[in-house]
């Protein structure tokens, strides 16, 4: 399932780099993905992506929900946002 | 005009750099027997000494010298420039997973534990540290093998995460 970025909520920063250095900021999602883990230990990935479509940043879930929780949290998308499927679907 | 001129005989000293060891390799195996004498000789790209006397008459000498270090002298300070603006680059995109392990270590603290294949959350749940199959093969994004170090909150989730990409592709199966 999918969502579109309209904005963010400035309450988590994204930075490309290791903690003890200056790292960069990565830019805003045009639109972001809930993915399952096929690993054993399961779980659900938030997939940011790029308007082309690209994932440039992710975060991971235990639950569905918890990952959703982790959306509304940073880009206040609401269930009600959430469609099937990609954009280009 | 000598500066440039040294800079341009390194330059050319580069490209020549595959004639010289084939030269090189031939010269051996000419000595050992291997190779008839002369039999393969690759040629050399000038290097004209076009700046001699262009602007003011110097002894050869002096120009060579002046050529010499400038040409060096440019080289040196753009490496270093270069290096110093890669180094930055590099420290954003790109480490080794040596590093990223001792960082993991340091970033997670004493009693940390492993709550799903390879993701590994601090005794205090606060800090988190992600490296899983997906992340390291990878599955998603195009930006490489990379782990990441997160910061949560009190309910799990995430207001900081640094991604951090590998300079070298890590074992599979390592996480």
């Amino acid at each position: 399932m999918r969502a579109p970025v309209v904005g963010s909520t400035g309450k988590t920063q994204q930075y490309v780099g290791i903690p003890t250095e200056i790292p960069a900021l990565i830019p805003n999602a045009a639109w972001v993905e809930i993915a399952t883990e096929d690993e054993a230990g399961g779980g659900y990935f938030l997939l940011h992506c790029d308007s082309a479509g690209k994932c440039i940043a992710d975060t991971w879930h235990q639950t569905l929900n918890q990952a959703k929780q982790q959306a509304e949290f940073e880009f206040g998308i609401k269930d009600l946002d959430w469609m099937a499927g990609r954009p280009s679907e | 005009m000598n500066v440039v001129n040294g800079v341009t005989d390194i330059g050319i000293s580069i490209l020549n750099l595959p004639a010289a060891m084939t030269n090189g390799i031939a010269s051996v195996e000419e000595y050992l027997g291997i190779l008839p004498d002369g039999s393969i000789r690759v040629p050399y790209i000038p290097a004209p000494d076009w700046s001699y006397g262009l602007i003011v008459q110097e002894d050869q000498a002096s120009h060579d010298w002046s050529k010499w270090l400038g040409g060096n002298g440019v080289v040196i300070l753009g490496t270093l420039a270069l290096g110093a603006a890669m180094g930055n680059i590099g420290s954003h995109s790109s480490v080794s997973s040596e590093v990223v392990l001792a960082e993991a270590e340091s970033w997670l603290g004493p009693g940390y534990a492993e709550i799903s294949p390879g993701i590994f959350r601090s005794a205090d749940g606060l800090r988190q540290f992600r490296m899983v199959t997906a992340d390291l093969l990878p599955t998603h994004g195009t930006i490489g093998p990379h782990v990441h170090f997160e910061v949560l909150d009190a309910l799990g989730r995430v207001t900081r995460i640094y991604t951090s990409l590998f300079t070298e592709r890590p074992l599979c199966g390592e996480s």
